[in-house]
């Protein structure tokens, strides 16, 4: 009798025990203020016990030129200003890999690798696109989340542990090596959309450009399949969708301006088709019925026609630092685009090709980081940004009449038709450049390569002197 | 030949032109040369035996190779936002000496202060390792002028004449006015 109530005592203790860890963990009670700092301490053992096996599995850390550290670090504590937890230590560690990847642990761990700083040239809206995602994943635990779904019951009952402060280093470290599994190929689709919307809000707060993340796309896609990071990828089958998504949410941030009043005036156009270096003067000649680029050369003092397969030229500009000219226009085949002709009018390859329309107007941004162009067709028209380097253009505004004048201003774009009457604009996010305010200077090391190399040769009756010209680099 | 007293006064008087006329035209990098830094901020006069090197020098930049040797002098000029000489000159060297910074980063000596053009500085020496593993020895001068952080550095394989080098160098140092 006494074995069998025993017995019976013991199955009511454990539906009992079972039932609280069920209770406790879910989201309301996890909710819970006290238990949240248990959580949170579990979340960061969980971190840190991954952490270890990550770097481990990836060579170890890799020490970026302290220039170059200086730069990435500045961008990963910008954004973490601006992050709402306030109970992660957040750290950034590169690993010293040239696979391209970039992950976040629970904890606050976030982890690029040196292969993707190298693919992206270590471009900081880029860089600030990918670390903001990252910083969002642990911002919204979508670790712990995903590793609740992956371990199931078990996790449930390790959770139930932390709430009585019974978890031990076993049960971390089994966890942890889950998490590592599961942050390299990607936490869930939807987590990965919610990382990249939030994502792209985080950078535009810490003073970074919204297309960061679109440009970060274009240089993942020069990838081949096999070497697409499997954290960005495996989770998003329907790439494109993924794209338009994030173009959309991009434009999104440009905020009309119509009927306001604009600082430019009609005479910016000059400005347009001045070369910086002040050597050549372009000539549209928009009354001929097919247009080339007439060029004036003011060193050689003779007309030249640079780009002869181009015509129906409509805009040209040279790019800040006078190294590049954008024509949009037509080429031999009749496709429509612009192209990129560098400083002696060399460039058949077109650098943007619209599959619909033609381009009226176009305008570099004074970093000569991003082209402005207006894109008309027989329905109205729409100003796309796109960065040089960058494949994918972004939608800043969409109009119904069609400018043939655009002008980059300090904050923003404006327009006009060919009334000039009414000038339009768009406001567009400032950019904070990346300047850390702690600099430190740059150490150049000596040229030893201009010392002059003696070498001596020969036998007992005859020695030659050899010596190398020094490589002095002259003024 | 007998040398009269005219000829020879005519000589002298000659001679005497001849030197006066040839005396500007020296050649270029023979002696001083007044040099104005980064974004017009100072001058100095750029002592004998340096050239520029056009190749590795930037807006903010500017790198002098030596005829003689394989010594570099170059200075640089970035935005700051340093309190004092001091906090810069910690920073400098707690980034140097990370792994981040420069290989077997080792200070040479303690930081000295010093003035430069009526402006306090500092002048850090220390020594590190190429790449190539080769040794460099370096002497900058730090210091904040218009929250920009100046550096002035020579390095050389060897540690002799580095502080005499620099002291050429700030001996003719003159900020220029703003307006």
């Amino acid at each position: 009798m006494i074995s069998i109530s025993r017995f019976k005592w013991l199955n009511y203790l454990w539906v009992l025990v079972f039932s609280m860890l069920v209770v406790v963990s879910h989201p309301a009670v996890i909710a819970a203020e006290q238990d949240q700092v248990k959580l949170d301490t579990f979340e960061q053992s969980i971190g840190e016990q991954a952490a270890e096996q990550v770097i481990q599995q990836y060579g170890g850390e890799y020490f970026l030129p302290f220039e170059q550290h200086l730069v990435v670090d500045e961008i990963f504590q910008r954004l973490v200003a601006v992050a709402e937890r306030r109970d992660v230590n957040y750290t950034l560690t590169i690993l010293n890999t040239p696979v391209v990847n970039a992950f976040a642990l629970p904890g606050g761990y976030v982890f690029l690798t040196r292969g993707l700083l190298q693919l992206m040239d270590s471009n900081p809206q880029a860089v600030a696109a990918i670390l903001g995602h990252e910083i969002v994943h642990v911002e919204k635990r979508h670790g712990v989340q995903a590793l609740a779904r992956q371990m199931g019951l078990t996790l449930l009952i390790e959770l139930g542990l932390i709430f009585f402060d019974l978890y031990n280093h076993e049960a971390v470290r089994t966890a942890g090596a889950v998490v590592v599994e599961m942050a390299q190929s990607g936490w869930s689709r939807e987590a990965e959309f919610e990382a990249d919307a939030l994502g792209m809000d985080l950078a535009v707060e810490a003073g970074f450009d919204p297309m960061g993340p679109v440009y970060a796309m274009d240089f993942l896609r020069q990838l081949e399949p096999g070497e697409l990071p499997l954290a960005w990828f495996r989770s998003h089958p329907d790439e494109e969708a993924r794209q338009a998504r994030l173009q959309e949410q991009a434009a999104s941030y440009w905020t009309p301006k119509v009927g306001e009043a604009w600082r430019t005036t009609p005479e910016a156009r000059m400005t347009l088709v001045q070369d910086p270096l002040g050597r050549y003067q372009l000539s549209l000649d928009d009354s001929a019925s097919a247009a080339t680029l007439e060029i004036w050369d003011a060193q050689l003092e003779q007309p030249r026609t640079w780009a002869e397969h181009l015509t129906d030229v409509s805009a040209a500009h040279w790019n800040p630092d006078g190294q590049y000219l954008a024509v949009a226009g037509r080429d031999d085949s009749g496709r429509r685009g612009i192209w990129l002709l560098d400083r002696y009018g060399r460039g058949r390859d077109p650098w943007r090709l619209p599959v619909e329309g033609t381009v009226t107007a176009l305008a570099w941004e004074s970093s000569g980081a991003r082209l402005a162009y207006v894109l008309a067709d027989a329905t109205g028209s729409s100003i796309q940004l796109a960065y040089v380097k960058g494949r994918t253009d972004v939608p800043a505004a969409v109009l119904n009449h069609v400018p043939d004048i655009i002008v980059w201003e300090p904050d923003g774009l404006s327009w006009t038709g060919e009334s000039r009457d009414q000038w339009h604009g768009v406001s567009i996010p400032s950019l904070q450049p990346v300047q850390p305010p702690y600099p430190v200077p740059r150490v150049i090391e000596p040229d030893f390569r201009s010392r002059p190399e003696v070498t001596v040769e020969g036998t007992d009756d005859t020695t030659i002197f050899r010596i190398r010209r020094p490589n002095i680099l002259l003024p | 030949m007998r040398w009269c007293p005219t000829f020879l006064r005519t000589t002298t008087v000659l001679a005497g032109i001849l030197v006066l006329v040839l005396l500007p035209i020296r050649p270029a990098g023979a002696g001083v040369q007044p040099t104005s830094g980064p974004f017009g901020l100072f001058s100095f006069h750029l002592p004998s035996g340096w050239i520029l090197q056009v190749a590795r020098s930037e807006a903010n930049l500017q790198v002098y190779h030596a005829t003689d040797s394989a010594a570099a002098l170059y200075i640089e000029v970035v935005e700051a936002q340093y309190k004092d000489v001091q906090e810069a000159a910690d920073r400098i060297v707690a980034i140097y000496d990370s792994p981040w910074g420069l290989a077997n980063f080792a200070i040479r000596e303690q930081p000295l202060e010093l003035d430069v053009g009526g402006f306090a500085g500092l002048m850090l020496s220390y020594s590190y390792q190429t790449a190539a593993s080769q040794p460099v020895f370096e002497t900058r001068v730090i210091t904040l002028y218009r929250d920009h952080l100046v550096s002035v550095s020579v390095a050389s394989e060897t540690a002799e004449h580095l502080g005499p080098m620099l002291e050429d160098v700030l001996a003719t140092w003159r900020w220029i006015p703003n307006d």
